[in-house]
């Protein structure tokens, strides 16, 4: 029982991380980034080769350098690279659509077109294959802890300190700080923002980098508590993602957090026996609060104005 | 050669596909369920043609599977898809814009996980071995070649049809296609599982056509693209969506010479594509119809009504009171509305004109209280039901289908005119008494014009023509002067009175411009704060000390 809490909140911290990244977009332009999963993998790659010094093994042969960092610098770099990267995510498949007050369908697509490009990107310089961390390069964990008959691996402890420390960061960067509340005031309305001196496209693009940044945390960090099973699996995790919001309430960070605890708990506690089903838990999960929730757990229901 | 045949299919693939998007789509409902049907069609045609093979069919070597038995196949993957996509769409269909398309992707991935560990769909393995149709592959152009002509043809005649235009309005505005007595969970239905039934059977025909199915089949990942493609096709026509995604489909096998860069094109292309073609490759406005030749009809007075004012009591409110949380925006309100009587509905803002109208029609419900028509009650009904009963309405706010032409709102407004009052399933028939409307209310030269870009007064006018396509008994008007000039309203105010005196229609007339309603109203209800204050004919209430202070405040003592 205790195994599979622990077990649950490990993965279900890493969702929470990734989903704030969807929900921060979502409050703001009431759309989904479908490139957020992309932007996983390419945090999760980037990890891998900074702190490997593997690069390559696509189309792109494989080659090894000398030059490497320790995991800590490697998934801070990626953060940061991210970051930049989905700045130019919203510059780029965002900015001129809101522009020209584009229907909610077009960001999807452009988002999509956008994750796609980065995808086959990954594929065409990495290959398809399974990529792993070395164990010395997360040697500064020990690789099992055995506790009255609890088994925890170092590296779980490691994702959930990480994650549940970013989490709570998170929850006071949003609600005391000048960018935490300018982000919430463009949510609720952003031409009043705009008109009380907020500047909104600098809020956007500050939003995207955060989301970026902890796409790559939340890679990287599955990424060494697994392994990368290739370009694609960010896209699925992403979908993953959208479970998740959907179960909190789509533009709230706090529901981002409750959504992704729920749902690792629940795929944690899918007995061995059924482990094929593990992935449809959460989409099922995700339909049933539709239909009895459909604003989700935590999120609150729009009303129209007749 | 055989390299072509293949991308055809895999476009008329896809095309079919698209259009299976498209349909609930046409409706605004962006359901991403299509693969999942297009899965479950695969494995009906896998798991039946091995039950008929192994069983009492046995194919010899070489031997091609019966046409006929295709066809069973077709059939009962229609009836299981129809079945159950109308069950979850009566689930699904409430849920808006990005939640539906949520919830359908779970039950793609739902579906997926479930064939992927079932042992009777192979597991993850899949079904091997499936039975050929045609000795060489290119002959499934037999197939699909049909199959794409047929489901194309159908959907374009669905475009044009009463159903096709009530998609069509919930499209663009679901409360508006509401107040037009379009029932909107019926349409919502009925288009997801037709688009559920035509993914089933490309789903059947692919089956044959790759001779193996497993789970990878019908991923949310196709489910995604093939948005993608019909949005840049074009999501507002058949043609836009079908051709588009096939064309783009085939992209990455043109786009073969560039070997591994190709899907990086591909996703570039869909950027550019969002980016620079907003309403996508093909344009709807290529194929707006324009209305020539229409005749005004003669107007018919409502039936059985000799002279337009009688004392049959048509709508009745009792004790009417609508609470939004802890506040009472309507308060035991109670009133009668005779046939062919106009009813002023006045009071300062916020007093719960517009809230008691909502109540009326359905889109708000009410909290205790009685409504009836014509001695029935009608409080429980939905609003398009209500809408049939004869009550119709304009918005103060104005919902009007923006993107369409004045006569095509009014037409909209004929789509749900009931089947035993027409037999005519087209559209298109009803397009001489939409003209009469329309030339009644004045906009007979701006037929064609967009109505979004209508001036305010022009916009009001069309709501009305739009509500007396109905062929209502009862019009609520909210505010029909708001906006115009002088001279507009005052013949506004003659088209109410005429309408009332050939017609024998009634009206209730929420208005703020006072010459207008004293001069209109036969009776006159007044409301504060969700109260009635006052009621009687305009002279009466005019001089009522209440309805002063309601609107002008309390006189000061003088010391």
């Amino acid at each position: 029982m205790l195994q599979i809490l622990l077990n649950g909140l490990c993965i279900g911290s890493v969702y929470a991380l990734f989903a704030i990244g969807y929900a921060l977009v979502f409050s703001l332009l009431g759309v989904i980034n479908f490139a957020h999963g992309a932007v996983f993998a390419v945090g999760a790659y980037l990890t891998w080769s900074l702190s490997s010094g593997t690069w390559g093994g696509g189309l792109w042969p494989a080659y090894t350098s000398s030059f490497h960092l320790p995991f800590w610098q490697a998934a801070l770099v990626s953060a940061l690279f991210c970051a930049l990267l989905a700045m130019g995510l919203e510059k780029v498949a965002f900015a001129p659509l809101r522009k020209r007050h584009a229907e909610a369908l077009q960001y999807l697509v452009s988002s999509l077109g956008f994750g796609i490009f980065l995808v086959n990107l990954l594929l065409l310089f990495y290959g398809a294959e399974t990529k792993n961390f070395d164990l010395d390069i997360l040697s500064f964990v020990p690789p099992l802890i055995e506790w009255n008959g609890l088994f925890v691996r170092g590296v779980q402890l490691l994702i959930l300190g990480v994650s549940l420390i970013s989490l709570l960061l998170i929850l006071a960067l949003f609600r005391f700080s000048m960018a935490g509340k300018g982000l919430r005031a463009v949510a609720e309305n952003p031409q009043a923002a705009s008109l009380l001196g907020i500047p909104v496209p600098r809020i956007m693009s500050l939003t995207f980098a955060f989301s970026g940044a902890l796409a790559s945390l939340a890679g990287t960090l599955i990424a060494a508590g697994f392994s990368i099973p290739g370009p694609h699996f960010g896209m699925l995790f992403g979908l993953k993602g959208l479970a998740v919001i959907v179960l909190g309430g789509m533009g709230e960070v706090s529901g981002a957090i409750v959504g992704g605890l729920l749902l690792g708990l629940m795929e944690a506690a899918v007995p061995a026996d059924y482990s094929g089903y593990k992935e449809a838990v959460g989409f099922a999960l995700l339909f049933g609060v539709l239909l009895l929730r459909p604003e989700g757990l935590l999120g609150r229901p729009q009303k129209e104005k007749f | 050669m055989e390299g072509n045949s293949f991308i055809f299919l895999v476009v008329l693939q896809q095309a079919l596909l698209a259009l299976s998007l498209y349909i609930p789509l046409m409706g605004g409902q962006l359901s991403l369920a299509s693969p999942a049907f297009f899965a479950i069609g695969g494995y009906i045609a896998a798991i039946a043609s091995a039950y008929i093979t192994e069983g009492w069919w046995p194919l010899a070597e070489d031997q091609l599977y019966p046409f006929g038995f295709f066809l069973v196949e077709v059939v009962i993957s229609s009836v299981l898809c129809y079945g159950l996509a109308y069950a979850i769409g009566r689930m699904v269909l409430r849920l808006r814009g990005i939640y539906l398309a949520l919830a359908t992707l779970a039950l793609v991935e739902i579906v997926r996980v479930l064939c992927l560990n079932l042992s009777w769909t192979g597991g993850a393995i899949g079904i091997f071995s499936i039975p050929q149709l045609f000795a060489e592959q290119g002959d499934y152009l037999w197939v699909f070649v049909p199959l794409f002509a047929v489901a194309l043809a159908s959907v374009l005649l669905l475009e044009r049809s009463r159903l096709g235009q009530a998609l069509r309005a919930i499209r663009e505005d679901e409360y508006a296609a509401a107040a037009m007595g379009i029932d909107r969970a019926r349409c919502k239905t009925l288009a997801f599982a037709w688009g559920a039934v035509l993914a089933g059977i490309t789903g059947v025909a692919s089956a044959h056509l790759l001779n193996t199915w497993n789970a990878r089949q019908g991923t949310y990942e196709s489910a995604i693209n093939t948005l993608a493609y019909v949005m840049i096709g074009g999501s507002w026509s058949a043609v836009g969506a079908s051709l588009g995604a096939g064309l783009l489909a085939a992209l990455p096998e043109w786009l073969r010479p560039l070997q591994d860069l190709r899907l990086i094109v591909n996703g570039s292309l869909i950027v550019l594509a969002t980016l620079f073609l907003p309403r996508g490759l093909i344009q709807e406005s290529w194929f707006r119809r324009r209305f020539r030749g229409l005749k005004s009809r003669e107007l018919t007075p409502l039936s059985g009504t000799k002279s337009p004012r009688t004392d049959e009591i048509l709508l009745e409110v009792e004790a009417l009171t609508v609470q939004f949380g802890g506040l009472r925006a309507v308060d035991k309100l109670s009133f009668q509305l005779k046939r062919g009587e106009i009813l002023g509905l006045i009071g300062p803002n916020g007093a719960g004109k517009t809230t008691v109208f909502n109540a009326l029609t359905g889109f708000v419900p009410l909290h205790e209280g009685h409504i009836s028509w014509a001695g029935k009650a009608i409080e429980h009904l939905p609003i398009h039901e209500r809408v049939h009963l004869g009550l119709a309405r304009t918005f103060q706010n104005l919902r009007l289908l923006r993107q369409q032409s004045v006569l095509e709102n009014v037409l909209a407004a004929a789509s749900a005119l009931r089947k035993h009052e027409d037999a005519s399933e087209m559209l298109y028939d009803f397009a001489d008494e939409a003209f009469t409307y329309v030339k009644l209310c004045g906009l007979e030269d701006k037929i064609d014009q967009l109505s979004g870009t209508l001036s305010y007064g022009d916009q009001r006018r069309l709501e009305l023509a739009r509500a007396l396509m109905l062929r209502p008994q009862v019009i609520l008007l909210d505010e029909p002067v708001a906006g115009m000039n002088p001279f507009e309203k005052k013949g506004m105010q003659e088209l109410i009175r005429d309408l009332r005196d050939r017609l024998g229609l009634s009206f209730v007339l929420i208005e703020h411009h006072v010459p207008l309603v004293m001069g209109l109203c036969d009776r006159i209800a007044v409301l504060n704060f969700g109260v009635l204050i006052a009621q009687g004919t305009p002279a009466e209430v005019s001089q009522n000390p209440d309805v002063e202070t309601a609107y002008l405040g309390k006189k000061e003592a003088t010391p």
